[in-house]
Order: structure tokens, then C-alpha cells, then sequence
């Protein structure tokens, strides 16, 4: 869908407020934001939950935002990310750690529990075309804020500019971000 | 030649990275990544593992739609949409049968400061009920019963003197009955405020039986205790100047046969006319005043000698 066609969707669904308009403008983001939710977190069945959420978001207060073709992109952005954040946020206190010394107690499950996770992360990734583990894995080591800006520069291919609406960031800083974030994974790839 | 090395070494980092942020920012205008490593074909090496990186980066973008999800998804968010809109309109429900705040504001805002107000008036007044002339709410007081008097009818005017009345012999006993020195002009000024309610329960004829009679003893046992004391004021003030005693005491004996004499016309004044019993109270300030003046003149003397 081009920019022009996006605009009119808009425009339209804010006039008549019908339920065909606002499916054009879902199916056009849905695969997108899944992608950016499912990269960052990496069970299934909650990124699936959070993307269902942003969109219930979108429905309800599409109709009470002045937008653009561009600006609706970084406003459905913005969503998914502040979502992504209070979903770590919460998730911080709910985590179960199980001691190391159960584990080692127990000797011989470990190894099969390992194996076991090793064969369930496999499965995953390739539920989710995800062929490439190592650069996932090299992505997820890195800080946030580098993180960031690589998924949604050359994964989301957005434009600099939007970026800084979305980070609230100037885009001289976000570029030398960008630059030390692709050195950082060049070294992480090669050792 | 160890000069040289180095200096190759450093032109070679900053070339290089100048180039990869040339190459980085030819990628981010729109070029292709093929068509940037052609135009910077020289550095290869160095720009290999970059390009090998954006490749995969964006292969990981290349997602197929899961068509189902989409279509649950769109499902679930209808129907959590028309489950919000009831929500909502049960609470537009509520919200019309509430009284709008924002009109009310004012007018309860304005009534809760009156009330604040009117409530800290009552408590002065409440708390000035057992306070003492000298006190600093006994002026409160004071204003509160004229008031009370002005509002009330004619009629009714008779029990409230007498209330006063009884008011303010209390207030004299508590203050004569108090340890130390006394304020005698608020105590004459008092006495002279009994004598005036004493006459207006005689116009309005508010007393019982043998209450005048009671009441009139009442207040000359008072003031034969007030010119007691007054009397043993002076004298101790006569034995810190060390001068004669002889005197004080004939003043003293004087006094108490003066407030005898006070309290039997009291005692008469009952049967008496109204006018006849006014007549009597202003002798009595006339004599009291009369007995002031004589001590002061008798401590004038003293001093004089």
C-alpha cells in the first residue's frame, strides 16, 4: 500500500467509521509489528498476545489522533514498544529462578533438560523462520538502546527520521549509535 | 622505519573507518548493498563482514503472513471492542444520573469555608462561656450576651438579667476567692454590673419568692469580702513602707460596718418599690465610692508622713 492509499484509508475511516478502512490499515502494519514484537520477545504465544493488544490499542483510538501516512507508522511503533517495555517491566518480578544447586543435585536430568531446551529452542525458530540463530543470538547480547535502533533501521527499514520521533532522539546521535551497534555486532559474529 | 609502520597503521584505521561510515551512509540513502561494494571496491576485506551482516538483517525481515493469525487476531479485536462499548455505555449510564460536579463547585467550596467559619465562631463562643473578666475571651463573652439581649423580646428580657446576674456574682466570688493580688478596678466595675442587673430583675420582676432576698445577701457578702482583701492589700502594702498599723485597721472596721448597714437595706429590698430599691443601689456606689476615696486619701496622708 503506498502512502497516498493510506492517507485515504485514514481519512475515510475517520468520516465513516466503518470496519472495511481499518482492516486495509491492519493488514498493511500486522505482519510488521509482529516481526518487531516476536524479534524482541521470543515466546510465542505472548508476542502474539502483545501484537493482538497493540491493534485493540489502535481500534480504539484511532478515531481521537490526528494522523499521517508517516506518522501512523511511528504512532503504532510507539505502541508496540511501550508495550514491550511494561510487558519486561511487569515480567521482571514475576520470574521463577530455580537455584543452581537443584540443578546440580539432580546430575543426570540436567543434561536431558538441556538437551530438551536445545531441541524446544530449535523448534521455535523455525516456527518462526527465524534460519538465522547466531545473529539472534548476537543481537539479544547487545545493549538496548543499540538493539533498537538496528532492528528498526535495517530490520523495519525506517527512515532516520521517524526513528528520532520514536526514541526521542536527535539523528546525528542515532546515526553514531547505529555505527558503533554494527561494529559491536561485527565483533560478537567473528569471535 | 618503525615511524613509517605506525604511521601506515593509523592512516589505514582512519581510512577505514571512514569508508565504512561512507559506505553505511550510502546504504541508508537507498543504494542496494551490491551497488556499494562495487563503488568501494578497493575495500573489500574490510567491508565484507559489514555487507554479510545487512544481508542477513534483512532476510530476517522476510517473514511469510501467517494469514490465520491475522484473521483470529481481527477477530478478537472486534469482539473486545463491542465489550469496551458496553462497558462504556453502562457508565455513561451512570455518569447522567450523577449530579455534575463541575457546576456545584463553587457554591460547595463557598459553604464549606462559611461553615469552617461560622463553626470556629461557635467555638470561641463555647469556649469563652467560662472565662474570666481579665480574660482574653471575656470580652467575646461579653458582646455574645448583648447580643442575646437585643434579639430577645421584652418579655423574655426579665430571666436573662437574671441569668447574668448569677453570671457575674459567680465570676466575682471565683475571682475573690483566687490567691494573690487583685485587680480592684475590674472587680468595682464588676460589682457595679450586678448592681445594674440587680435593678433590672426588679423592673422586670424575674425573682422568686426569697430569691431577691438571697441574692442581695449574696452580693454583700462579696463586697464586704472584696473590701476585706482590698484592706489587707493596702496593709501589706503599708508594712513594706514600715509605717503605722493603727490606722488600717479603725479603716478596716469602718469598711465592714459600712457593707453591714448595705446589706440590711438588701435585705428590705424586696417589699420595696422599684424606684425606692434604685435609689439604694446608687447609695451604695455613692458609699463604696466614698470608702475608695477615703483609703486613698488615708494612704495620701501615710505617705505624706
Amino acid at each position: 500500500m503506498n502512502d497516498k492509499e493510506l492517507n485515504s484509508c485514514i481519512k475515510k475511516y475517520k468520516k465513516n467509521g466503518e470496519n472495511f478502512y481499518f482492516e486495509k490499515i491492519y493488514r498493511h502494519f500486522f505482519s510488521k509489528i509482529h516481526r518487531y514484537i516476536s524479534l524482541r520477545i521470543l515466546n510465542k504465544d505472548i508476542a502474539e498476545d502483545l501484537t493482538s493488544e497493540v491493534f485493540i490499542r489502535v481500534y480504539r483510538n484511532l478515531n481521537k489522533v490526528n494522523l499521517n501516512a508517516i506518522t501512523i507508522k511511528i504512532w503504532i511503533y510507539k505502541i508496540a514498544r511501550n508495550l514491550i517495555i511494561d510487558y519486561f517491566r511487569s515480567s521482571q518480578n514475576k520470574i521463577n529462578m530455580k537455584s543452581l544447586d537443584e540443578y546440580l543435585e539432580r546430575g543426570k536430568e540436567l543434561e536431558s533438560l538441556d538437551s530438551a531446551l536445545v531441541d524446544r529452542r530449535k523448534t521455535v525458530l523455525e516456527d518462526r523462520q527465524f534460519k538465522n540463530e547466531k545473529l539472534i543470538d548476537a543481537l539479544n547480547s547487545l545493549p538496548e538502546t543499540q538493539r533498537e535502533i538496528i532492528f528498526l533501521r535495517y530490520v523495519e527499514d525506517m527512515d532516520f527520521k521517524s526513528i528520532s520521533f520514536l526514541l526521542n532522539k536527535r539523528e546525528i546521535a542515532l546515526r553514531a549509535l547505529k555505527f558503533r551497534a554494527l561494529e559491536n555486532l561485527k565483533s560478537k559474529l567473528i569471535n | 622505519m618503525f615511524e613509517k609502520g605506525r604511521k601506515n597503521k593509523i592512516n589505514k584505521k582512519v581510512i577505514s573507518s571512514r569508508v565504512i561510515k561512507k559506505f553505511l551512509n550510502l546504504i541508508d540513502r537507498g543504494y542496494s548493498i551490491d551497488y556499494c561494494l562495487e563503488k568501494f571496491s578497493p575495500y573489500k576485506k574490510e567491508l565484507g563482514p559489514y555487507s554479510h551482516i545487512l544481508k542477513n538483517l534483512k532476510n530476517l525481515g522476510n517473514i511469510k503472513n501467517n494469514k490465520k493469525l491475522e484473521d483470529s487476531i481481527l477477530e478478537k479485536i472486534y469482539k473486545n471492542s463491542e465489550q469496551t462499548d458496553q462497558i462504556r455505555e453502562s457508565n455513561y449510564n451512570v455518569r447522567r444520573i450523577r449530579v455534575r460536579p463541575a457546576f456545584l463547585k463553587p457554591v460547595i467550596v463557598f459553604l464549606s469555608i462559611f461553615m469552617f467559619f461560622s463553626l470556629s465562631f461557635a467555638g470561641t463562643i463555647y469556649a469563652s462561656a467560662n472565662s474570666l473578666p481579665g480574660d482574653v475571651l471575656y470580652n467575646v463573652k461579653k458582646t455574645y450576651e448583648n447580643v442575646q439581649i437585643v434579639f430577645t423580646p421584652y418579655a423574655n428580657e426579665g430571666k436573662l438579667y437574671l441569668k447574668f446576674l448569677n453570671k457575674r456574682i459567680d465570676e466575682a466570688s471565683a475571682l475573690l476567692n483566687r490567691t494573690g493580688t487583685i485587680d480592684e478596678e475590674i472587680i468595682e466595675s464588676l460589682l457595679s454590673e450586678i448592681d445594674y442587673n440587680y435593678g433590672k430583675c426588679m423592673e422586670h420582676k424575674s425573682f422568686g419568692k426569697n430569691e431577691g432576698k438571697r441574692i442581695g445577701s449574696r452580693i454583700n457578702s462579696l463586697r464586704v469580702i472584696f473590701h476585706r482583701r482590698r484592706g489587707y492589700q493596702n496593709e501589706n502594702n503599708d508594712q513594706n513602707l514600715e509605717q503605722q498599723q493603727n490606722g488600717d485597721t479603725q479603716n478596716n472596721t469602718q469598711q465592714i460596718e459600712d457593707t453591714s448597714k448595705n446589706s440590711e437595706q438588701y435585705q428590705g429590698g424586696n417589699n420595696q418599690n422599684i424606684n425606692q430599691q434604685q435609689n439604694n443601689n446608687n447609695q451604695d456606689i455613692e458609699t463604696q465610692l466614698d470608702n475608695g476615696d477615703k483609703t486613698e486619701n488615708g494612704n495620701q496622708n501615710r505617705n505624706g508622713q
